[in-house]
Protein backbone atom coordinates (compact mmCIF):
# COMPACT_ATOMS: atom_id res chain seq x y z
CA UNK A 1 0.00 0.00 0.00
CA UNK A 2 3.04 2.23 0.37
CA UNK A 3 1.77 4.32 3.29
CA UNK A 4 3.34 4.78 6.73
CA UNK A 5 1.84 2.62 9.49
CA UNK A 6 0.75 5.71 11.45
CA UNK A 7 -1.14 6.97 8.40
CA UNK A 8 -2.83 3.60 7.95
CA UNK A 9 -3.70 3.47 11.66
CA UNK A 10 -5.30 6.92 11.47
CA UNK A 11 -7.38 5.95 8.45
CA UNK A 12 -8.28 2.66 10.13
CA UNK A 13 -9.51 4.57 13.15
CA UNK A 14 -11.59 6.80 10.86
CA UNK A 15 -13.21 3.78 9.15
CA UNK A 16 -13.91 2.09 12.51
CA UNK A 17 -15.37 5.27 14.03
CA UNK A 18 -17.55 5.93 10.97
CA UNK A 19 -19.11 2.45 10.97
CA UNK A 20 -19.42 2.32 14.78
CA UNK A 21 -21.06 5.75 15.17
CA UNK A 22 -23.38 5.36 12.18
CA UNK A 23 -24.66 1.98 13.42
CA UNK A 24 -24.93 3.13 17.04
CA UNK A 25 -26.81 6.30 16.11
CA UNK A 26 -29.00 4.62 13.49
CA UNK A 27 -30.24 1.84 15.80
CA UNK A 28 -33.00 3.88 17.57
CA UNK A 29 -34.38 4.79 14.12
CA UNK A 30 -34.20 1.13 13.05
CA UNK A 31 -36.07 0.12 16.22
CA UNK A 32 -38.82 2.70 15.52
CA UNK A 33 -39.02 1.64 11.86
CA UNK A 34 -39.36 -2.06 12.81
CA UNK A 35 -42.07 -1.28 15.38
CA UNK A 36 -44.05 0.89 12.93
CA UNK A 37 -43.87 -1.71 10.13
CA UNK A 38 -44.73 -4.58 12.48
CA UNK A 39 -41.34 -6.26 12.04
CA UNK A 40 -41.43 -7.69 15.55
CA UNK A 41 -41.01 -11.10 17.15
CA UNK A 42 -41.36 -12.77 20.53
CA UNK A 43 -38.36 -13.32 22.80
CA UNK A 44 -39.27 -16.93 23.61
CA UNK A 45 -36.57 -17.36 26.26
CA UNK A 46 -38.09 -14.84 28.67
CA UNK A 47 -41.03 -14.94 31.03
CA UNK A 48 -44.10 -13.49 29.31
CA UNK A 49 -42.35 -13.70 25.94
CA UNK A 50 -42.02 -9.92 25.37
CA UNK A 51 -42.32 -8.51 21.86
CA UNK A 52 -39.01 -7.23 20.47
CA UNK A 53 -38.42 -5.30 17.21
CA UNK A 54 -36.50 -7.25 14.57
CA UNK A 55 -34.56 -6.13 11.47
CA UNK A 56 -31.79 -4.66 13.67
CA UNK A 57 -29.39 -5.93 11.02
CA UNK A 58 -30.37 -2.94 8.87
CA UNK A 59 -28.31 -0.80 11.25
CA UNK A 60 -25.30 -3.07 10.68
CA UNK A 61 -25.71 -2.74 6.90
CA UNK A 62 -25.94 1.05 7.24
CA UNK A 63 -22.74 1.10 9.31
CA UNK A 64 -20.88 -0.98 6.71
CA UNK A 65 -21.99 1.37 3.90
CA UNK A 66 -20.91 4.48 5.86
CA UNK A 67 -17.59 2.84 6.83
CA UNK A 68 -16.91 1.93 3.19
CA UNK A 69 -17.71 5.50 2.12
CA UNK A 70 -15.31 6.81 4.80
CA UNK A 71 -12.57 4.51 3.44
CA UNK A 72 -13.17 5.82 -0.11
CA UNK A 73 -12.96 9.42 1.15
CA UNK A 74 -9.85 8.78 3.25
CA UNK A 75 -7.91 7.18 0.36
CA UNK A 76 -9.61 9.17 -2.44
CA UNK A 77 -10.10 5.93 -4.38
CA UNK A 78 -12.42 2.91 -4.44
CA UNK A 79 -10.54 -0.21 -3.35
CA UNK A 80 -11.78 -3.24 -5.31
CA UNK A 81 -11.34 -5.64 -2.36
CA UNK A 82 -13.25 -3.41 0.02
CA UNK A 83 -15.97 -2.88 -2.59
CA UNK A 84 -16.25 -6.68 -3.06
CA UNK A 85 -16.47 -7.14 0.71
CA UNK A 86 -19.19 -4.49 1.03
CA UNK A 87 -21.03 -6.07 -1.91
CA UNK A 88 -21.00 -9.50 -0.22
CA UNK A 89 -22.33 -8.04 3.04
CA UNK A 90 -25.13 -6.11 1.29
CA UNK A 91 -26.09 -9.06 -0.89
CA UNK A 92 -26.34 -11.42 2.09
CA UNK A 93 -28.31 -8.71 3.95
CA UNK A 94 -30.72 -8.43 1.02
CA UNK A 95 -31.21 -12.22 1.09
CA UNK A 96 -31.93 -11.88 4.81
CA UNK A 97 -34.59 -9.21 4.13
CA UNK A 98 -36.15 -11.44 1.49
CA UNK A 99 -36.14 -14.42 3.87
CA UNK A 100 -37.74 -12.30 6.58
CA UNK A 101 -40.52 -11.02 4.33
CA UNK A 102 -41.18 -14.19 2.29
CA UNK A 103 -40.12 -16.93 4.82
CA UNK A 104 -37.83 -19.13 2.73
CA UNK A 105 -37.12 -22.75 3.63
CA UNK A 106 -33.74 -23.81 5.09
CA UNK A 107 -32.46 -25.27 1.81
CA UNK A 108 -33.66 -22.31 -0.31
CA UNK A 109 -32.01 -19.82 2.04
CA UNK A 110 -28.71 -21.74 2.06
CA UNK A 111 -28.71 -22.00 -1.74
CA UNK A 112 -29.46 -18.29 -2.05
CA UNK A 113 -26.53 -17.34 0.18
CA UNK A 114 -24.28 -19.15 -2.30
CA UNK A 115 -24.78 -16.30 -4.79
CA UNK A 116 -23.51 -13.78 -2.20
CA UNK A 117 -19.98 -14.58 -3.44
CA UNK A 118 -20.77 -12.84 -6.77
CA UNK A 119 -19.13 -9.49 -5.77
CA UNK A 120 -15.84 -11.36 -5.14
CA UNK A 121 -16.00 -12.93 -8.62
CA UNK A 122 -16.75 -9.49 -10.13
CA UNK A 123 -13.85 -8.01 -8.14
CA UNK A 124 -11.55 -10.72 -9.53
CA UNK A 125 -12.74 -9.99 -13.08
CA UNK A 126 -12.15 -6.25 -12.60
CA UNK A 127 -8.76 -6.51 -10.89
CA UNK A 128 -7.22 -10.02 -10.72
CA UNK A 129 -3.98 -8.57 -9.34
CA UNK A 130 -5.77 -7.25 -6.24
CA UNK A 131 -8.48 -9.88 -5.71
CA UNK A 132 -6.33 -13.02 -5.52
CA UNK A 133 -8.38 -16.22 -5.77
CA UNK A 134 -7.04 -19.72 -5.24
CA UNK A 135 -3.94 -18.95 -3.17
CA UNK A 136 -4.89 -19.86 0.41
CA UNK A 137 -2.14 -19.89 3.02
CA UNK A 138 -1.97 -22.75 5.51
CA UNK A 139 0.06 -23.23 8.69
CA UNK A 140 3.16 -25.47 8.18
CA UNK A 141 2.32 -25.80 4.47
CA UNK A 142 2.50 -22.21 3.21
CA UNK A 143 0.78 -20.78 0.17
CA UNK A 144 -1.08 -23.22 -2.05
CA UNK A 145 -2.02 -22.80 -5.70
CA UNK A 146 -5.51 -24.22 -6.08
CA UNK A 147 -7.23 -23.50 -9.36
CA UNK A 148 -10.29 -25.67 -9.98
CA UNK A 149 -10.93 -26.82 -6.38
CA UNK A 150 -10.85 -23.27 -4.96
CA UNK A 151 -13.38 -22.00 -7.50
CA UNK A 152 -15.62 -24.96 -6.70
CA UNK A 153 -15.41 -24.19 -2.96
CA UNK A 154 -15.69 -20.38 -3.26
CA UNK A 155 -19.52 -20.21 -3.00
CA UNK A 156 -19.34 -22.23 0.24
CA UNK A 157 -16.68 -19.89 1.65
CA UNK A 158 -19.44 -17.28 1.93
CA UNK A 159 -22.52 -19.48 2.37
CA UNK A 160 -21.07 -21.60 5.22
CA UNK A 161 -20.07 -18.72 7.55
CA UNK A 162 -23.26 -16.78 6.67
CA UNK A 163 -25.49 -19.69 7.66
CA UNK A 164 -23.32 -20.71 10.62
CA UNK A 165 -23.59 -17.20 12.11
CA UNK A 166 -27.32 -17.21 11.33
CA UNK A 167 -27.78 -20.53 13.17
CA UNK A 168 -26.03 -19.32 16.34
CA UNK A 169 -28.19 -16.17 16.63
CA UNK A 170 -30.64 -17.64 19.15
CA UNK A 171 -30.01 -15.80 22.43
CA UNK A 172 -29.62 -12.12 23.34
CA UNK A 173 -26.18 -10.86 22.36
CA UNK A 174 -24.75 -14.19 21.18
CA UNK A 175 -24.39 -13.24 17.50
CA UNK A 176 -22.57 -9.89 17.99
CA UNK A 177 -20.38 -11.24 20.84
CA UNK A 178 -19.21 -14.40 19.04
CA UNK A 179 -18.80 -12.52 15.74
CA UNK A 180 -16.81 -9.74 17.43
CA UNK A 181 -14.28 -12.31 18.69
CA UNK A 182 -14.07 -13.81 15.19
CA UNK A 183 -13.51 -10.43 13.53
CA UNK A 184 -10.97 -9.43 16.21
CA UNK A 185 -9.01 -12.63 15.53
CA UNK A 186 -9.06 -11.87 11.79
CA UNK A 187 -8.00 -8.26 12.48
CA UNK A 188 -4.98 -9.20 14.60
CA UNK A 189 -4.05 -11.99 12.16
CA UNK A 190 -4.20 -9.60 9.22
CA UNK A 191 -1.91 -7.21 11.12
CA UNK A 192 0.51 -10.07 11.93
CA UNK A 193 0.52 -11.16 8.28
CA UNK A 194 0.52 -7.55 6.99
CA UNK A 195 -2.71 -7.88 5.00
CA UNK A 196 -3.71 -4.22 5.33
CA UNK A 197 -6.88 -4.32 3.22
CA UNK A 198 -8.19 -7.26 5.25
CA UNK A 199 -7.52 -5.18 8.39
CA UNK A 200 -9.68 -2.36 6.97
CA UNK A 201 -12.49 -4.81 6.22
CA UNK A 202 -12.25 -6.13 9.80
CA UNK A 203 -12.38 -2.58 11.23
CA UNK A 204 -15.41 -1.80 9.10
CA UNK A 205 -17.32 -4.87 10.29
CA UNK A 206 -16.07 -4.55 13.87
CA UNK A 207 -17.35 -0.98 14.11
CA UNK A 208 -20.81 -1.98 12.89
CA UNK A 209 -20.92 -4.98 15.26
CA UNK A 210 -19.88 -2.93 18.28
CA UNK A 211 -22.42 -0.24 17.41
CA UNK A 212 -25.12 -2.92 17.32
CA UNK A 213 -24.00 -4.87 20.42
CA UNK A 214 -25.42 -2.56 23.18
CA UNK A 215 -28.91 -2.85 21.64
CA UNK A 216 -28.80 -6.66 21.40
CA UNK A 217 -27.32 -7.43 24.84
CA UNK A 218 -29.57 -9.02 27.49
CA UNK A 219 -32.37 -7.91 27.72
CA UNK A 220 -32.36 -7.25 23.96
CA UNK A 221 -34.00 -4.08 22.66
CA UNK A 222 -33.75 -5.32 19.07
CA UNK A 223 -32.94 -8.56 17.23
CA UNK A 224 -30.53 -8.70 14.28
CA UNK A 225 -32.78 -11.20 12.45
CA UNK A 226 -31.52 -12.91 9.29
CA UNK A 227 -30.65 -9.49 7.80
CA UNK A 228 -27.90 -8.96 10.36
CA UNK A 229 -26.69 -12.50 10.96
CA UNK A 230 -26.40 -13.48 7.28
CA UNK A 231 -24.68 -10.17 6.47
CA UNK A 232 -22.15 -10.49 9.33
CA UNK A 233 -21.41 -14.15 8.48
CA UNK A 234 -20.96 -13.33 4.78
CA UNK A 235 -18.69 -10.44 5.80
CA UNK A 236 -16.47 -12.75 7.85
CA UNK A 237 -16.32 -15.21 4.93
CA UNK A 238 -15.45 -12.40 2.51
CA UNK A 239 -12.62 -11.16 4.78
CA UNK A 240 -11.22 -14.71 4.95
CA UNK A 241 -11.27 -15.11 1.14
CA UNK A 242 -10.13 -11.60 0.16
CA UNK A 243 -7.46 -11.47 2.89
CA UNK A 244 -6.27 -15.03 2.17
CA UNK A 245 -7.03 -15.90 5.78
CA UNK A 246 -9.25 -18.92 5.10
CA UNK A 247 -7.91 -21.20 7.85
CA UNK A 248 -7.73 -18.40 10.45
CA UNK A 249 -11.32 -17.47 9.57
CA UNK A 250 -12.43 -21.07 9.95
CA UNK A 251 -10.76 -21.46 13.35
CA UNK A 252 -12.11 -18.10 14.58
CA UNK A 253 -15.63 -19.27 13.68
CA UNK A 254 -15.30 -22.57 15.57
CA UNK A 255 -18.27 -22.08 17.97
CA UNK A 256 -20.53 -21.13 15.03
CA UNK A 257 -19.27 -24.01 12.87
CA UNK A 258 -19.58 -26.47 15.79
CA UNK A 259 -23.17 -25.35 16.32
CA UNK A 260 -24.02 -25.73 12.62
CA UNK A 261 -22.28 -29.14 12.46
CA UNK A 262 -24.25 -30.42 15.47
CA UNK A 263 -27.56 -29.22 14.00
CA UNK A 264 -26.83 -30.76 10.58
CA UNK A 265 -25.80 -34.12 12.06
CA UNK A 266 -28.73 -34.31 14.48
CA UNK A 267 -31.61 -33.10 12.26
CA UNK A 268 -29.97 -34.58 9.13
CA UNK A 269 -30.79 -31.71 6.80
CA UNK A 270 -31.20 -27.97 6.43
CA UNK A 271 -34.26 -27.11 8.49
CA UNK A 272 -35.49 -23.73 9.73
CA UNK A 273 -36.18 -23.28 13.46
CA UNK A 274 -39.92 -23.27 12.81
CA UNK A 275 -39.64 -26.57 10.86
CA UNK A 276 -38.09 -28.48 13.80
CA UNK A 277 -40.46 -30.75 15.72
CA UNK A 278 -38.75 -30.04 19.06
CA UNK A 279 -36.67 -27.14 20.37
CA UNK A 280 -33.09 -27.85 21.53
CA UNK A 281 -33.76 -26.00 24.81
CA UNK A 282 -36.68 -25.56 27.21
CA UNK A 283 -37.52 -22.49 29.32
CA UNK A 284 -38.06 -23.36 32.99
CA UNK A 285 -39.35 -19.98 34.14
CA UNK A 286 -37.49 -17.18 35.89
CA UNK A 287 -35.48 -16.80 32.64
CA UNK A 288 -33.75 -20.13 33.34
CA UNK A 289 -33.05 -22.30 30.29
CA UNK A 290 -32.35 -26.04 30.25
CA UNK A 291 -31.31 -28.56 27.59
CA UNK A 292 -34.15 -30.48 25.98
CA UNK A 293 -33.33 -34.11 26.83
CA UNK A 294 -35.70 -35.60 24.27
CA UNK A 295 -34.12 -37.93 21.71
CA UNK A 296 -35.89 -35.94 18.97
CA UNK A 297 -34.45 -32.58 20.09
CA UNK A 298 -31.72 -31.25 17.79
CA UNK A 299 -28.24 -31.12 19.29
CA UNK A 300 -27.00 -27.53 19.25
CA UNK A 301 -24.16 -25.76 21.03
CA UNK A 302 -26.71 -24.39 23.53
CA UNK A 303 -28.04 -27.90 24.13
CA UNK A 304 -24.47 -29.12 24.69
CA UNK A 305 -23.59 -26.28 27.10
CA UNK A 306 -26.83 -26.79 29.03
CA UNK A 307 -26.37 -30.58 29.21
CA UNK A 308 -24.39 -29.90 32.41
CA UNK A 309 -27.43 -28.21 33.98
CA UNK A 310 -29.83 -25.27 33.54
CA UNK A 311 -28.51 -21.69 33.31
CA UNK A 312 -29.95 -18.19 33.25
CA UNK A 313 -29.80 -16.62 29.78
CA UNK A 314 -26.99 -14.10 30.65
CA UNK A 315 -24.85 -16.97 32.04
CA UNK A 316 -25.48 -19.01 28.90
CA UNK A 317 -24.35 -16.06 26.79
CA UNK A 318 -21.19 -15.80 28.96
CA UNK A 319 -20.51 -19.48 28.18
CA UNK A 320 -20.71 -18.68 24.46
CA UNK A 321 -18.29 -15.78 25.05
CA UNK A 322 -15.81 -18.12 26.78
CA UNK A 323 -15.93 -20.52 23.82
CA UNK A 324 -15.42 -17.61 21.41
CA UNK A 325 -12.46 -16.39 23.47
CA UNK A 326 -10.78 -19.80 23.15
CA UNK A 327 -11.44 -19.94 19.39
CA UNK A 328 -9.97 -16.41 19.19
CA UNK A 329 -6.77 -17.67 20.88
CA UNK A 330 -6.62 -20.75 18.62
CA UNK A 331 -7.06 -18.53 15.54
CA UNK A 332 -4.16 -16.32 16.64
CA UNK A 333 -1.97 -19.40 17.23
CA UNK A 334 -2.91 -20.56 13.71
CA UNK A 335 -1.87 -17.16 12.29
CA UNK A 336 1.40 -17.34 14.24
CA UNK A 337 2.07 -20.84 12.82
CA UNK A 338 1.64 -19.32 9.34
CA UNK A 339 4.34 -16.75 10.13
CA UNK A 340 6.96 -19.04 11.72
CA UNK A 341 6.77 -21.67 8.97
CA UNK B 1 -16.71 -18.81 37.29
CA UNK B 2 -19.87 -20.62 36.18
CA UNK B 3 -19.43 -20.02 32.44
CA UNK B 4 -15.90 -21.47 32.54
CA UNK B 5 -17.09 -24.55 34.47
CA UNK B 6 -19.81 -25.14 31.90
CA UNK B 7 -17.48 -24.89 28.89
CA UNK B 8 -14.17 -26.53 29.84
CA UNK B 9 -14.85 -29.93 28.23
CA UNK B 10 -16.31 -28.24 25.13
CA UNK B 11 -13.07 -26.24 24.90
CA UNK B 12 -11.31 -29.64 25.07
CA UNK B 13 -13.29 -30.80 22.02
CA UNK B 14 -12.42 -27.52 20.29
CA UNK B 15 -8.68 -27.95 20.89
CA UNK B 16 -8.87 -31.62 19.80
CA UNK B 17 -10.67 -30.72 16.57
CA UNK B 18 -8.20 -27.88 15.88
CA UNK B 19 -5.15 -30.06 16.54
CA UNK B 20 -6.48 -32.87 14.36
CA UNK B 21 -7.24 -30.37 11.60
CA UNK B 22 -3.61 -29.15 11.59
CA UNK B 23 -2.40 -32.76 11.64
CA UNK B 24 -4.72 -33.59 8.74
CA UNK B 25 -3.37 -30.64 6.72
CA UNK B 26 0.20 -31.81 7.33
CA UNK B 27 -0.57 -35.43 6.38
CA UNK B 28 -2.41 -34.37 3.22
CA UNK B 29 0.42 -32.04 2.20
CA UNK B 30 3.39 -34.26 3.09
CA UNK B 31 2.03 -37.75 2.43
CA UNK B 32 -1.12 -37.77 0.29
CA UNK B 33 -0.03 -35.05 -2.14
CA UNK B 34 3.34 -36.81 -2.61
CA UNK B 35 1.78 -40.17 -3.56
CA UNK B 36 2.86 -41.32 -7.01
CA UNK B 37 1.54 -44.52 -8.60
CA UNK B 38 3.94 -46.28 -10.99
CA UNK B 39 1.53 -45.88 -13.93
CA UNK B 40 2.54 -43.66 -16.83
CA UNK B 41 0.38 -41.51 -19.11
CA UNK B 42 -2.93 -39.71 -18.82
CA UNK B 43 -4.74 -42.70 -17.26
CA UNK B 44 -1.99 -42.99 -14.65
CA UNK B 45 -2.27 -39.35 -13.66
CA UNK B 46 -6.08 -39.62 -13.55
CA UNK B 47 -5.96 -42.68 -11.27
CA UNK B 48 -3.29 -41.01 -9.13
CA UNK B 49 -5.40 -37.85 -8.65
CA UNK B 50 -8.54 -39.91 -7.93
CA UNK B 51 -6.64 -41.93 -5.32
CA UNK B 52 -5.30 -38.76 -3.67
CA UNK B 53 -8.80 -37.28 -3.61
CA UNK B 54 -10.23 -40.49 -2.14
CA UNK B 55 -7.62 -40.75 0.62
CA UNK B 56 -8.05 -37.03 1.41
CA UNK B 57 -11.83 -37.50 1.54
CA UNK B 58 -11.58 -40.53 3.84
CA UNK B 59 -9.24 -38.60 6.17
CA UNK B 60 -11.62 -35.63 6.20
CA UNK B 61 -14.62 -37.86 6.99
CA UNK B 62 -12.62 -39.59 9.76
CA UNK B 63 -11.90 -36.16 11.24
CA UNK B 64 -15.63 -35.32 11.23
CA UNK B 65 -16.42 -38.73 12.75
CA UNK B 66 -13.96 -38.25 15.63
CA UNK B 67 -15.43 -34.76 16.24
CA UNK B 68 -18.99 -36.12 16.27
CA UNK B 69 -18.17 -39.07 18.56
CA UNK B 70 -16.24 -36.84 21.00
CA UNK B 71 -19.27 -34.53 21.21
CA UNK B 72 -21.79 -37.33 21.75
CA UNK B 73 -19.56 -38.85 24.48
CA UNK B 74 -19.09 -35.44 26.13
CA UNK B 75 -22.85 -34.73 26.09
CA UNK B 76 -23.69 -38.10 27.68
CA UNK B 77 -21.12 -37.53 30.43
CA UNK B 78 -22.45 -34.03 31.11
CA UNK B 79 -26.06 -35.25 31.27
CA UNK B 80 -24.99 -37.91 33.80
CA UNK B 81 -23.26 -35.27 35.94
CA UNK B 82 -26.44 -33.11 35.75
CA UNK B 83 -28.48 -36.12 36.97
CA UNK B 84 -26.04 -36.72 39.83
CA UNK B 85 -26.20 -33.03 40.76
CA UNK B 86 -30.00 -32.97 40.87
CA UNK B 87 -30.30 -36.14 43.00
Amino acid sequence: MGLAFSDLALKGLLVFSASFLSTFLAMPKVVDFSKKRGFVGRDVHKDGQPIVPEMGGLGVLFGVIVGFSAHCLAFLEVDVRLAAFTGCVLMAGAIGVWDYLRVLGGTAKTLLTVIACTPIVIGWLVSPSEVVIGRPELPFVGSLRLTIIYWALLPFAIAVPANAVNMIDTFNGVMPITSTFSVLALLISSLILERWEAAFMCLLLLGALMGFLPYNLYPARVFASDVGSLAVGAGIGAIAVLGRLEIVGMVSLMPQIMNAFYILTSVKGLLERRQMAERPTVVLGGNVIAANRSEKAPMTLANLILSKGPLREPDLVKAYAVLSLFSFVLALVTAYLMVIR
Amino acid sequence: MKALKYTMDIVGIMVLVWGLMLLLLMVVNNVVAELKLPIEGFAGSLINNALQLMIGGVLFLSWLFVWYKATVYCRKRRLRSWDRGSQ
